[in-house]
């Protein structure tokens, strides 16, 4: 049980519509673009405080909020652009968050970290690693409690796999069957520490069997296998059979966050990683499958271009906060 | 009118919230079929069953999550804690999450959980079960904190934390459970941040918190059979805290005791002392004194957890200091 | 370099004898510098700061605040730390700075009670609430200190004592109509009945020179020009007396001028010795507070002084019939060794006629 990986059968099995797939597609580039433009207004100093990039990590987000509904609920981590881009959100309210204006998703008020938005069911970004576990299986227990049908979804990265909470949590779900999916994007290391220094055992996954729940592992750079594996961990919620482990083996390019230089990992690692691409390497696929030529694939590269632009001119143009609203939402 | 057991009271509460609003559940560690460790859940899942009490696994960082996560999206859920010395392994959600969630998202989230826990000593619980640390969370913005004394004020405070729509740590004493108090039949609320002017006097004020309310009044009664007027007060909530009862009284009296269990540095006193000196400094006579748990961890034998944690013997010390 | 310098409490004014630090300015071990202001004297004139005579350590404050003192005792010692001390204290040591409690200070303040002349009765003679509260229920005007007048009053007391006992006054009244001055006010905005008197006054003082004259020691020394005091008072408690120079040959402009500027000293406290000095003529008017009339005690070494009452309407006989008139009292006290009485009626004659009819004033 513990990390099998998903075969090809088991992709089709999950059977992605030709428009699912373009969606998927077009939210990966969403992503990528999104990242690439926010790293660079960031080091032009443009955005304030930090920036946790998940270039590199787009397939995960892109396949596994493929196989939700806009009223299931996530929660997201520090690293949690693509988590929230792919749930749905506005690249505009997102990138006037970055810049801390009032028309920001959480009116400047929680930045990169912290984005949220109820009424897509994102429960927010978290800046403590592995926050948003408890919580997630928090909303998980709501929704059973509510046989609303509704499922919950926790991302998190190895290292969160190490917190007490992740551990609470997860047997807490399994204890109570809750309609909960532990996403671990596991991109090898929490900040400068390898995995092989986080945990004896290679795959988190293992640790699924430990609470008695199914658990895999996927190529996190193959959105369909992702997608399928979420497909799959989503009927079970939905059907009240409980919580699911999913392991998406994936990597960053950049550092812990925008401006580490990672010196902590062999060059060649890293070079190997990006020359494994997820974004052509599907576009790839997509074109020998007909579903997307490459020049139908330029087109959304600069439709998303203007989307991006738009978003930062958005940004740029939108308010700043009064320093007097830093005291209301404190309390109801 | 009935007289009934600060937990009966508790329970009363929880039980009148569950019928009114079927969004409210509990969870927390052995309160189902075995009724809670100081039965305060006493006989509640008979009524509303499992799903609606339920015992979980032992994670105080799960159950705070998972009532943080469950108050977000829809459910009004009462997590308790056992002992207050056990929120330490809940703090990330209690501090990090549910009181910041609201601000953080720019107002959208809606957290009405509260954090039923008990703290104080008396009963050789030691240093890990007898602690008081209501200045934690009174220290947090976004936390509201009540700490009640009597029957009367547990049943009504409890039901306006239920119905708060942010989150509430309602703590309660461990000693006082077994106190009885007269209880009105019907419904009452107590707001927060509405002080208790539990016996009025004129040449000193004392006020106290949880279990050191009932000491205060001990010492108001001897102190009078010498003469001595004493005007006690229980701010039941210390976050909000209703300052301005303490200054009008401060203004009448010229002095002040704070009582507390909690350590004396940084407890509540400090912050209530601080106050009265910033709005009526020229109402006091002599400086502010505080009657605290002294600066040790709590200790197990009976003859030194008396030395450390004050009593009505220490407040009546302090009060003929400042006359 | 090391021996330690004595500071005295200097003589301010030719005719002080005695007097008080009304005020330490620096504490005992403060290090100061030749010309650091001290220490405050407050003399019935003005409040003068006095400096230190030498660099050093502030060693010993030798008398306490309002502690009335022959002047040249000493009253401060700066030296070096360690240095002995030859001259005696004259006067026990300071006491320890006096506390009170906040609640005793706000009571005191409400009531105008000053704090510092209480003895308290609190731990380490705390003041306490109960202290103020006894305090102002015994029903005894305030004082300084038990018998003790400040240091102003003192002397104001002492001159004023004197100037009854040596001078026979004789006091004459008479009633000015103020219309006319009233007309000339309206037409020139600028000047003040003040100004109106004190340019009369000096014009009555030039034509009747031996009003101008004081007698001292026997000696009458007639002075060539008026300078003519006008009493301000200042707070609660103060009274100055600032002196416009040469009234006579002042222009009325020039007097208003000259006037606004001195009171508004005088109330702040702030004239200087050389402005409170060397009058020749007073003129004391109490009108504001509604008096009629009053008798002033001469200022000595001066001969004369003038009281003047409030303006009000009465019915006088003008040509024979009833009229409402604006009128005012004028009473001149003089020293009857040097003005007879006759002498002071033709003067005081005089000042009616030119208050009657301000457009003839020089």
């Amino acid at each position: 049980m513990a990390g099998q990986p998903v075969c090809a059968a088991a992709r089709e099995l999950s059977a992605p519509t030709p428009d699912l797939m373009r969606s998927i597609h077009l939210t990966m580039v969403r992503i990528r673009r999104f990242e690439e433009r926010a790293v660079e207004l960031f080091m032009a100093q443009e955005l304030p405080g930090f920036l946790h990039s998940c270039l590199g990590q787009e397939a995960v987000p892109a396949g596994a909020c493929a196989a939700l509904r806009d009223t299931d609920y996530i929660t997201s981590t520090h690293r949690g652009h693509g988590h929230v881009i792919a749930k749905g959100l506005r690249l505009d309210r997102m990138m006037a968050e970055l810049y801390g204006r009032t028309t920001g998703y959480c009116k400047g008020k929680g930045g990169s970290m912290h984005i949220a938005d109820f009424s897509k069911g994102i429960l927010g970004a978290n800046g403590i690693v592995g926050g948003g576990i408890p919580i997630a299986a928090g909303a998980a227990l709501s929704a059973k409690m509510r046989q609303s049908g509704q499922v919950s979804v926790a991302f998190f990265g190895d290292g969160a796999a190490s917190q007490g909470s992740f551990h609470e949590s997860v047997n807490m779900a399994a204890v109570w069957a809750l309609p909960a999916i532990f996403v671990c994007e596991n991109n090898q290391y929490a900040v400068s520490t390898h995995g092989s220094r986080q945990r004896v055992i290679p795959d988190v996954a293992a640790r699924a069997a430990g609470y008695g729940i199914p658990g895999v592992t996927v190529d996190g750079n193959d959105p369909l296998a992702v997608y399928a594996a979420m497909v799959e961990a989503v009927e079970r919620a939905r059907g009240g059979h409980g919580p699911s482990f999913v392991e998406c083996r994936t990597y960053k390019w950049l550092g812990h966050y925008v401006g580490d230089p990672g010196k902590y990992r062999p060059a060649e690692e890293v070079a190997q990683w990006k020359a494994a691409d997820p974004l052509p390497r599907y576009e790839r696929e997509l074109a020998a499958r007909g579903v997307l030529s490459p020049e139908e694939s330029e087109l959304v590269h600069a439709q998303v271009a203007r989307e991006i632009e738009e978003a930062v001119e958005f940004a740029r143009l939108s308010p700043h906060p009064k320093p007097e609203d830093a005291l209301e939402d404190v309390v109801a | 009118m009935s007289n009934i057991f600060y937990k009966e009271a508790v329970r009363d509460a929880l039980r009148e919230e569950m019928r009114r609003d079927e969004r409210v559940f509990l969870l927390g560690l052995d309160i189902g079929r075995f009724g809670g460790t100081y039965k305060a859940t006493d006989g509640l899942v008979d009524e509303f069953g499992e799903e609606r009490v339920r015992d979980t696994p032992l994670s105080e960082a799960a159950i705070a999550g998972a009532a943080v996560g469950s108050a977000m999206t829809g459910l009004r859920p009462v997590a308790e804690i056992m002992y207050i010395d056990f929120t330490t392994i809940a703090m990330d959600q209690i501090v990090n999450q549910a009181a910041k969630l609201r601000y953080m998202s720019g107002g959208q989230a809606h957290i009405p959980v509260v954090f039923r826990t008990q703290e104080g000593a008396g009963r050789s619980s030691a240093a890990q079960h007898a602690q008081s640390l209501e200045a934690w969370f009174a220290h947090i913005p976004g936390l509201k904190v009540a700490l009640p004394s009597t029957p009367f004020d547990a049943k009504g405070l409890l039901k306006t934390a239920v119905r708060d729509d942010g989150p509430v740590m309602f703590i309660e004493h461990k000693l006082l459970y077994n106190s009885r108090g007269e209880v009105p039949e019907q419904e009452y609320l107590i707001p927060f941040g509405q002080a208790n002017i539990c016996r009025e006097g004129s040449d000193v004020t004392v006020v106290a918190l949880s279990r050191m309310v009932l000491r205060a009044l001990e010492a108001a009664a001897e102190l009078e059979r010498e003469g001595i007027s004493v005007e006690v007060i229980d701010p039941r909530t210390v976050a909000p805290l209703d300052i301005e009862t303490i200054v009008k009284s401060v203004e009448k009296t010229g002095r002040l005791v704070v009582a507390h269990e909690a350590y004396e540095r940084c407890g509540m006193g400090a912050e209530i002392a601080t106050q009265v000196m910033e709005r009526g400094l020229y109402f006091l006579e002599k400086p502010v004194r505080r009657v605290c748990g002294r600066n040790v961890p709590v200790p197990f034998a009976p003859v030194m957890e008396n030395y450390v944690i004050p009593g009505a013997a220490e407040i009546v010390k302090a009060v003929k200091e400042l006359l | 370099m090391s021996e330690p310098v004595n500071v005295l409490l200097p003589m301010l004014g030719l005719t002080m004898s005695e007097g008080a630090v009304s005020r330490w300015l620096r504490d005992e071990g403060d290090r100061v510098r030749k010309g650091d202001p001290l220490f405050e004297v407050e003399t019935d004139k003005a409040v003068l700061d006095v400096e230190a005579p030498a660099d050093g350590v502030l060693l010993r404050r030798l008398v306490f605040e309002n502690q009335t003192v022959p002047v040249g005792t000493v009253v401060a010692v700066i030296g070096e730390p360690g240095s002995v001390i030859a001259a005696a204290p004259a006067a026990p040591p300071p006491p320890a700075k006096k506390t009170v409690s906040p609640r005793a200070r706000k009571l005191a303040g409400e009531h105008g009670l000053d704090w510092q002349t209480l003895e308290g009765s609190g731990a380490n003679g705390l003041i306490t609430e109960d202290d103020v509260k006894r305090s102002l229920a015994s029903s005894a005007p305030a004082p300084e200190a038990p018998g003790m007048l400040s240091a102003h009053r003192q002397v104001l007391a002492d001159r004023l004592s004197r100037s009854v006992r040596e001078r026979p006054h004789i006091y004459l009244t008479l009633t000015v109509d103020m219309a006319a001055a009233a007309a000339f006010r309206a037409a020139h905005p600028e000047v003040s009945y003040n100004d109106l008197f004190l340019k009369a006054a000096a014009t009555c003082l030039a034509e009747f020179p031996v009003v101008n004259a004081s007698l001292e020691d026997g000696r009458l020394t007639r002075h060539p020009a008026a300078h003519i005091g006008f009493a301000v008072a200042s707070g609660e408690d103060n009274l100055f007396v600032p002196v416009i120079r040469d009234a006579g040959a002042k222009t009325l402009a020039q007097i208003a001028e000259a006037r606004r500027a001195l009171g508004e000293k005088a109330k702040a406290k702030r004239l200087t010795s050389d402005e409170m000095s060397g009058g020749t003529f007073t003129i004391s008017n109490l009108g504001m507070y509604g008096v009629e009339q009053f008798t002033a005690i001469i200022n000595p070494p001066e001969s004369a002084i003038l009281a003047l009452g409030a303006v009000r309407d009465e019915v006088r006989a003008i040509d024979g019939v009833p009229a409402v008139r604006p009128v005012m009292s004028v009473t001149l006290a003089a020293d009857h060794r040097v003005v007879d009485g006759a002498l002071a009626a033709r003067f005081l004659a005089r000042f009616k006629a030119l208050m009657e009819n301000p457009e003839a004033l020089p």
